[in-house]
Formats: structure tokens, sequence, C-alpha cells
């Protein structure tokens, strides 16, 4: 997994490296990072670190959430037209290739 | 990662996996999961994760109850339904130093970077001091990786769904 450094600095016993660890995560935006953020908001003895994760996993997940309604990927169909126009693409190269 | 990855999550055939959704469900305060989660409340058949559906359910109907609810959280984070009266009163209400600017795009424009601004502040800033911590998850309802709390171990506490919101999962 791409976060794993943070990952493993949530682990810290150092509550400031856990709270910059969290800080960063909410920065990369990664939902990856919303399973540990989660075990930090129960688990997490310090109670400004649990209030910190939540903020962070929040921003994570509504960002995400705003991600997939506002991109709702191509279409099946969408992605037969690009690949015939890539291979088009590609033959028409080939051929100049060979011509020259 | 979705509501409905996390619902379908929380049917997984592992324990593990369905308590990871629900702690990730109560700490976003994913209030449109509260059936979901009385229900697992009510049916799971491991008891490590009932009580984990309880405390999360705990968690969802109090932001419930003061009034958050996640579509409400994405308006504001988002400005998507916004009426434009709103809109207006709000544009209105900034201190921007622009009555002389004519330009309503411009005037809109600056508005908008405020609002982000004031929205970065709340968002990022420290709470308030009369804010209360979410409260932790209780020692004895982590589940399921140290041998001590596995969740198909009785609860600890036996008295815990008695704490006083045990009624909520049974209207």
């Amino acid at each position: 997994m791409a976060i794993d450094v943070w990952l493993q600095k949530l682990k810290s016993p150092d509550p400031a490296v856990r709270a910059a660890s969290i800080r960063e995560l909410e920065l990369l935006g990664s939902p990856e990072a919303l399973s540990a953020l989660a075990d930090v908001f129960a688990t997490d003895p310090d109670p400004e670190l649990r209030t910190m994760a939540q903020a962070a996993g929040k921003m994570i997940y509504y960002a995400a959430i705003r991600r997939s309604s506002s991109d709702p990927g191509s279409s099946e169909e969408e992605r037969q037209r690009a690949a015939d126009i890539l291979a088009q693409a590609r033959a028409k190269k080939f051929e100049n290739q060979r011509k020259k | 990662m979705d509501l409905a990855q996390l619902a379908a999550q929380l049917r997984d055939s592992d324990p593990r996996r369905r308590v990871e959704a629900l702690r990730i469900l109560a700490m976003v305060e994913e209030t449109r999961a509260l059936e979901a989660v009385r229900w697992l409340y009510q049916n799971d058949p491991e008891s490590g994760v009932r009580e984990v559906a309880y405390w999360a359910g705990s968690l969802l109907w109090q932001a419930q109850q003061r009034g958050h609810s996640t579509e409400l959280a994405l308006d504001e984070l988002f400005g998507r339904k916004q009426s434009s009266e709103l809109q207006e009163q709000f544009i209105d209400n900034l201190s921007f130093n622009l009555p002389q600017t004519k330009n309503s795009r411009v005037r809109r424009f600056a508005a908008d970077m405020e609002y982000w601004e004031r929205l970065n502040d709340a968002l990022l800033g420290k709470p308030e001091p009369e804010d209360e911590p979410p409260p932790i998850l209780p020692a004895q309802l982590i589940p399921p990786s140290s041998p001590s709390a596995s969740p198909s171990a009785p609860p600890a506490d036996d008295d815990l769904l008695d704490a006083g919101l045990s009624e909520l999962f049974s209207e």
C-alpha cells in the first residue's frame, strides 16, 4: 500500500508522531487510510488525537463521496471507442513508418 | 470508499471486516447507516461485533440528535444545494471591500474564496474548548486481533448494554 509509511507512524508510541501522521494522511486524502484512522478514533488513549483522526477521516470520506458522485466513470461504449481510436492511430503511425 | 462499499463490508463473512466498517461509519458519522448498524446490533452472530455496533450506533444516534447528517455535511462542504437566496445573503455579509466592483462574477469569485478559507479554518482549526472529545471505544470491545478480545468471547462487562442507550435499538 502506498501509504504504509504513514500507517506505520500511526502506531508510534509518540503522540506527536501519530499526530503528524494523521495530518499527512489527511493531506494525502487516500480512502485507504480510513480504516487506520478509524482505529485511532476508536482506541487511541489521547482524546485530541481521536478528534484529529475523526476530522481527517471525515474530510477523506466526504472528498471520496464527492469524487465518486462527480466522476461517474466512462461507459463500456466510451472505453471501446477510445480503444478503437488508439488502434487506428497506432495503425496509421505504423503505416507512415513503413512508407518511410 | 463510499456508503455502498461500507454497507457491503457490513455483510462480510469476516467479523473483523464488519468491525472495521462499523468503526469507519462511526468515525465519519455516516448517519445514513444508522438503520444498518441497528440491524447488526440486533442480529449479528458475533457478540463482539454486536457490541461495536452498539458503540457505533450510539455515536451515530448522538450525531443525528445534534442535527448532523451526511447529506448536510456534504452540502456545507461542497455547497451543492445552497439556495440562491442563501448565497446572496452570504455574499452580502462578507467582509470584502468590493462595493465598487461592478462585475458580479468577480464579487462571487472573491466570496467563494473567502467561503472556502473560512470553511477550511472551521474544519482544520482546533475544536472549541466546550467540545467533547469523541468517546473511546471501551477496551473490552477492541476486537479481534488480540487473543484476549476474540469476537466470539463473551463481553467482559455484562452491564454494558444497560448503560442507557440500548432503548435506541429496541424501538
